[in-house]
């Protein structure tokens, strides 16, 4: 037999928590991994509950996606500062590879030769398999991946993003920016690679 | 506008949530600008290729119901013993208790395992022999589930070291509470709770220890005991004790040797009545 308060409990838990599970999941996932996205997961779906548990005010099933994304924000950005402190990552102030690609390229790397109408990149960037997709996305750093999967992926509203993050609306639209500055950067580093492997051949 | 505010503005236009002054601001710059618009055009490919292809990580086939238990679970394990655990870990027994705790898990495993084999087939041997006898059929119930914790070492579900912390945990279960009275002893010191299947019923187990070694206390409600008396049992390596106190019968199993469990068990009728 339930009791009221575990009857409570599990009613806020199958409304609210229980639909979004999977966006739950994908965000822990694009943020730790896919090993780890149960723990991040289940963490905080328990901080959420104890939020609505001790919250007056009536929350609906956006907010109740919202909420559980923001916890998941916390539990993954938890995991990661651990996972980065425990292989000594805190120590490296930059990554050589991307400090590399930047000397390559210079702000957004369109050369200025390419005219609106014969950029044939359009048609490479639709064919881009689902690995490059992923291996682009997971190279971007973490603030910039997560607001990128929150909107791209989860369809979220910039002021849902922010409440997610615990950013203020304004500051979505720059890190926005940088992630499609830095992915398309790496979608410049990669066809730069492929044409000189052309070039070799 | 110069190029690099527009690009800075660009996300906002593409999601439409630019208010109208940037809008038109960053619009009139890109029919000016063909870097520009390249970038926008190129920019929304990559972010529609991002829609369309990423992975996508869903939840795992029987996930809700996990996290829904162990929400259960921790609900009372974080948020009301938090506090206490915190407070106990500023207390200049806390590194002792900790200390004697890890032992109490890992030291006393290498030992036990040997033991449990030779146990576990001894246990195998005599189960055959048994008795048909109600009272027998709950000893060999009881030792039955004492050897699965010890083999599958889950000799709690809960770990405590205060009686208030066990009745909690087993009130957020809806289990039966046991009678436990003031049972608190240095000899032997709490550990946890266990939920057993006895007899074909959930039974609440408070899980003591003496040194390494684990007592399993079984309270059952209802007259399953006639006998106040102890009445003992062995089965393979494991003693079991039961007596009938007031409208239920306690139940204990242990591979403690018989005379210490009697002194166990002791404390347990002298303690249990207050």
């Amino acid at each position: 037999m339930m009791t009221d308060s575990k009857r409570t409990r599990y009613t806020l838990f199958s409304t609210l928590i229980a639909p979004h599970l999977d966006s739950a999941c994908t965000l822990a996932g694009w943020m730790v991994g896919s090993d780890s996205v149960e723990d991040v997961v289940r963490d905080a779906c328990f901080r959420a509950m104890r939020c609505l548990m001790e919250e007056d005010s009536e929350t609906d099933e956006s907010n109740g996606r919202v909420l559980l994304l923001s916890f998941v924000h916390q539990s993954g950005r938890a995991w990661v500062r651990r996972q980065d402190f425990a292989a000594g990552r805190y120590l490296n102030s930059g990554d050589s590879s991307l400090a590399e690609a930047d000397s390559k390229l210079s702000g957004w790397g369109v050369s200025s030769d390419v005219s609106l109408h014969r950029d044939d990149a359009l048609h490479r960037i639709r064919d881009c398999s689902e690995a490059e997709i992923n291996k682009w996305l997971m190279g971007l750093p973490l603030a910039c991946r997560v607001a990128m999967v929150l909107r791209d992926i989860e369809g979220l509203r910039y002021d849902q993003i922010a409440q997610v993050v615990g950013i203020t609306p304004d500051q979505v639209t720059p890190r926005l920016a940088e992630a499609q500055r830095l992915l398309h950067r790496a979608w410049m580093v990669d066809q730069f690679a492929e044409n000189e492997r052309r070039d070799d051949l | 506008m110069i190029c690099d505010q527009c690009r800075k503005l660009l996300p906002g236009l593409i999601d439409d949530e630019l208010d109208s002054q940037d809008r038109q601001d960053v619009e009139r710059h890109l029919v000016d600008c063909v870097m520009c618009s390249i970038l926008r055009m190129r920019v929304v490919a990559l972010r529609k290729v991002i829609r369309w292809n990423a992975k996508r990580y869903d939840a795992s086939p029987g996930m809700a119901e996990r996290i829904w238990s162990s929400v259960l679970s921790r609900e009372i394990d974080d948020s009301e013993l938090k506090p206490r655990a915190q407070e106990e870990r500023r207390s200049p027994r806390y590194e002792e208790k900790q200390e004697s705790r890890s032992f109490f898990r890992w030291g006393g495993l290498g030992a036990g395992i040997g033991f449990l084999l030779i146990a576990v087939i001894v246990w195998f041997g005599l189960s055959l022999l048994s008795s048909s006898s109600e009272e027998d059929k709950i000893f060999d119930s009881i030792a039955a589930r004492h050897l699965a914790s010890l083999v599958e070492n889950k000799i709690v579900h809960f770990e405590a070291m205060e009686r208030h912390e066990i009745e909690k945990w087993f009130l957020s279960l809806s289990a039966f509470l046991p009678p436990l009275g003031v049972m608190e002893s240095q000899e032997f010191p709490l550990v946890g709770g266990r939920l057993d299947e006895v007899n074909g019923a959930t039974a609440s187990v408070v899980v003591f220890r003496r040194e390494t070694t684990p007592i399993s206390l079984t309270y059952l409600p209802g007259q399953m005991m006639t006998n106040q008396k102890v009445e003992d049992r062995q089965r393979g390596s494991i003693v079991l004790m039961a007596w009938r106190q007031g409208e239920g019968s306690w139940w204990v199993a242990s591979t403690l040797g018989k005379a210490r469990l009697e002194s166990f068990v002791r404390l347990v009728r002298v303690m249990s009545l207050n």
